[in-house]
């Protein structure tokens, strides 16, 4: 996973380029608007991906989420990041289709998700391998039982190394609140994952 | 400080350090007080679990279709449009696109009723193409076989025994606890194919099984020969383990994220003796 820094200088090299590859895809520049998709798409499909613990259901946010950014361009006004703006479309669009997911289908096994990560743990022993990755399914299906409040601002903290001021700006609330959802956020989680049932 | 204010203060604190937000008081307070403390660092070793979790990487497959439907209501800057398709020169056209489609509809429509009027099964291909389910440098193989495999009804070995010749292994528990989640039938050409798929929990397989007659297509895959279980094999280079060997009058395509070569020889062994037994 990226550290905290990485993220930052990622955050920071991206921003020089970023507002040239905006007002060029506003233009319609096709190749301006496949590198802004390309600088941001695995973190968008991660946020998405871990909010709703499906691979298929994450494509189509993803998607959604892209083609909405794409459309809208000429509505952002630049006073936030376009990666807040951008994270707040795919929020949206992983609540509809949870809406839509509770009428529709049951949810599919997190096993089936876990393929899609990159492994990193060459030099593990095999032991090892299973136990860390038994801990990560664990964390994870509790993750996923949390409301919807709790785990993004957990997701966006923890897995896509936001700042409480950068996660506040995404989601249009105070830092204030933010503090509070992810100190609650983190207690449920660990007494989620303290319950027999996680623990198997 | 009270213990109760200093809890709900503890995130400024988890990592970030001394932060300007971070009340004094509040390192005053963990110092002296140990339930404090202990909650500090149960919140840090939660957050390190958390970070721990490996980043997902987005299907290649999603950018055709967001630049289709951008480009759909977007157009491209003045003086550019989109690549005419050779094959689609009638996209300004939608008469004849229109009937294009009608004609297709029609004769697919009519082969359908009558398949064996257009081909006999000799002419069928029965070739099944693996290429595009193998991953050749990212991990994830098994997740494309399986999805693949949805598009495909999964059925009970009673009823695939009852409608299909292909005799088919399918214990319900392999090597390692892995246990059978799924049987589906594939039609390849005249022949059918079983895929099995297997799971213990925190890993899948597939199993192909296949008939003789069926050519496997790698495409460009680079794979070398082994022998695993004294089983002659022939092993993919792929970032996911792809194995495949013959037992019998069948094939059998082995796909697994798992690269202990133990286990897989548990596996092939197990499968070769069901089908070397008389």
């Amino acid at each position: 996973m990226d550290t905290s820094a990485s993220a930052h200088s990622f955050q920071a090299n991206s921003s020089e380029t970023e507002r040239g590859l905006i007002d060029a895809c506003r233009q319609g520049d096709p190749e301006a608007t496949r590198r802004l998709y390309e600088q941001h798409k695995d973190r968008v499909y991660n946020l998405a991906l871990n909010m709703l613990g499906d691979a298929e259901m994450a494509r189509d946010a993803v998607q959604f989420a892209f083609i909405k950014a794409f459309r809208g361009l000429d509505t952002f006004r630049g006073e936030a990041r376009f990666a807040s703006w951008l994270y707040r479309l795919t929020l949206n669009q992983c609540r509809d289709l949870q809406r839509q997911r509770r009428r529709d289908r049951p949810l599919v096994p997190l096993e089936d998700v876990q393929g899609t990560v990159h492994e990193r743990e060459g030099s593990l022993s095999l032991e090892e391998q299973r136990a860390q990755q038994q801990t990560r399914v664990t964390v994870q299906r509790a993750m996923l039982e949390l409301k919807p409040q709790f785990r993004s601002v957990i997701l966006l903290r923890f897995f896509e190394e936001l700042s409480i001021e950068e996660i506040a700006e995404t989601l249009h609330c105070s830092i204030g609140t933010v503090a509070s959802r992810l100190n609650r956020g983190l207690k449920k989680l660990e007494k989620k994952l303290k319950s027999p049932v996680m623990r198997v | 400080m009270w213990c109760f204010k200093a809890r709900r203060q503890i995130i400024w604190a988890l990592e970030d350090g001394h932060r300007p937000e971070t009340p004094s008081a509040l390192w005053a307070h963990l110092e002296k007080c140990e339930n404090c403390a202990r909650e500090m660092k149960r919140r840090r070793n939660l957050t390190a679990q958390l970070r721990s979790i490996p980043h997902a990487v987005a299907p290649e497959e999603l950018w055709p279709s967001i630049m289709r439907e951008v480009s759909r209501t977007h157009p491209l800057a003045a003086g550019e449009s989109l690549p005419a398709h050779p094959l689609l020169p009638w996209r300004s056209f939608p008469v004849a696109a229109i009937t294009s489609a009608v004609v297709v509809i029609l004769i697919a429509a009519v082969i359908s009723f009558y398949p064996f009027r257009f081909f006999s099964p000799q002419l069928v291909s029965a070739e099944l193409d693996l290429s595009s389910y193998i991953s050749r440098s990212t991990p994830g193989s098994h997740e494309t076989w399986l999805r693949a495999a949805e598009g495909f009804q999964p059925v009970a070995i009673d009823a695939f025994h009852r409608r299909h010749p292909l005799e088919i292994y399918h214990p319900e528990v392999i090597a390692d606890q892995f246990t059978l989640r799924s049987v589906r039938v594939r039609k390849i050409g005249p022949h059918d194919a079983a895929q099995l798929t297997y799971s213990n929990g925190i890993e899948g397989l597939s199993i192909f099984e296949v008939s003789m007659d069926v050519k496997l297509n790698f495409g460009a895959m680079d794979s070398s020969e082994c022998e695993v279980s004294s089983r002659h094999c022939r092993k993919m280079r792929t970032a996911d383990c792809v194995l495949t060997f013959t037992a019998g009058e069948t094939q059998f395509v082995l796909c697994a994220r798992n690269h202990d070569m133990k286990f897989l020889a548990q596996v092939v062994r197990e499968f070769s003796e069901r089908y070397s037994t008389p």
